[in-house]
């Protein structure tokens, strides 16, 4: 089971706060995933920041890092104001 | 006189904090939305040495959210308003005002006098400068961004990720409750920091739209 929590903008956007999913074997499939169930664009998520258990996907191998089942996803629409 | 008033502070403050409070030099950079939420609340909890740098003046576009912008105070440089006004509350203060922005050329120079920076700027360019140096110079950095409904803030201490939250371009655009919220929870990590009770490398966020604070361990 992987679980994937969206934040910000994407909360905002989709169904649910909170999805699972089973079976995807990396960033890029999960992303496919959450656009079915969550109705945010694929597109529009690979612009979102992607944290893997933690570690920023960009830290790891972007949309190819691998998943095994039991990830913690977040996906972050990070602000930048002051 | 807010010297009196400060001993009320001791249902958060620990008289060691109150100790450090005294000594620890700030430095908040950027006094719009965030910074001037967060230099009169520094003021407020005792904090005796702090200086504001904002190369920018006020503006009408700044009313609706900042705390020192008003009427009086549109078009004089930021920094100067904010420390005059903290010198309203507390007299005695050692506040200072830089009115300059932070760049690559002047940052090690300026920051090198303090021993924890606020992240109050509004863009991403100067966050990352901030984080960079603070890193270089061992100076902890709280940060915060803030967007609508919707920011997040940290203390940053040798762990760098603000490149990774700003691959690309961030939306920006606030009322007052978010950055008056936000900021809020900049004081009470600066607090937390004083009593070593912070946790490192947590990332909070805030969404008001549901009242929540969620949190990432990165």
């Amino acid at each position: 089971m992987i679980t994937v929590s969206l934040y910000g903008l994407y909360r905002l956007k989709a169904t649910d706060a909170k999805y699972e999913f089973e079976g995807a074997k990396d960033v890029k499939h999960l992303l496919t995933m959450v656009e079915q169930a969550s109705g945010i664009p694929y597109k529009e998520l690979k612009q979102a920041v992607i944290f893997v258990n933690g570690s920023p996907i960009d830290q790891l191998d972007m949309f190819s890092t691998k998943l095994h089942g039991g990830e913690v996803i977040s996906i972050v629409s990070p602000a930048s104001g002051g | 006189m807010l010297i009196d008033a400060l001993s009320i502070n001791t249902c958060i403050l620990s008289p060691e904090a109150i100790e450090e409070l005294n000594k620890i030099r700030i430095l908040v950079v950027g006094v719009g939305g965030l910074g001037g939420f967060v230099a009169q609340g520094l003021v407020r909890l005792g904090a005796q040495n702090i200086t504001v740098i904002d190369g920018d003046v006020f503006s009408d576009t700044n009313l609706n959210r900042q705390f020192f912008c008003n009427s009086e105070t549109m078009g004089r440089q930021k920094a100067v308003v904010a420390v005059e006004e903290m010198l309203k509350v507390y007299p005695q203060g050692n506040y200072k005002a830089i009115t300059e922005f932070i760049t690559d050329k002047n940052a090690a120079l300026i920051m090198k006098d303090y021993d924890i920076v606020f992240d109050c700027g509004d863009n991403i360019k100067l966050k990352l400068l901030l984080e960079d140096f603070c890193i270089k110079l061992g100076i902890p950095l709280i940060h915060a961004g803030v967007n609508a409904n919707y920011g997040q803030l940290a203390i940053i201490e040798n762990k760098k990720i603000l490149p990774s939250l700003y691959r690309r371009e961030a939306k920006n655009r606030n009322a007052v409750i978010l950055p008056q919220v936000t900021s809020g929870l900049q004081l009470n990590l600066f607090v937390q920091y004083l009593h070593k009770k912070h946790k490192k490398n947590k990332l909070y966020l805030i969404d008001l739209d549901a009242m929540q604070i969620s949190d990432i361990n990165y």
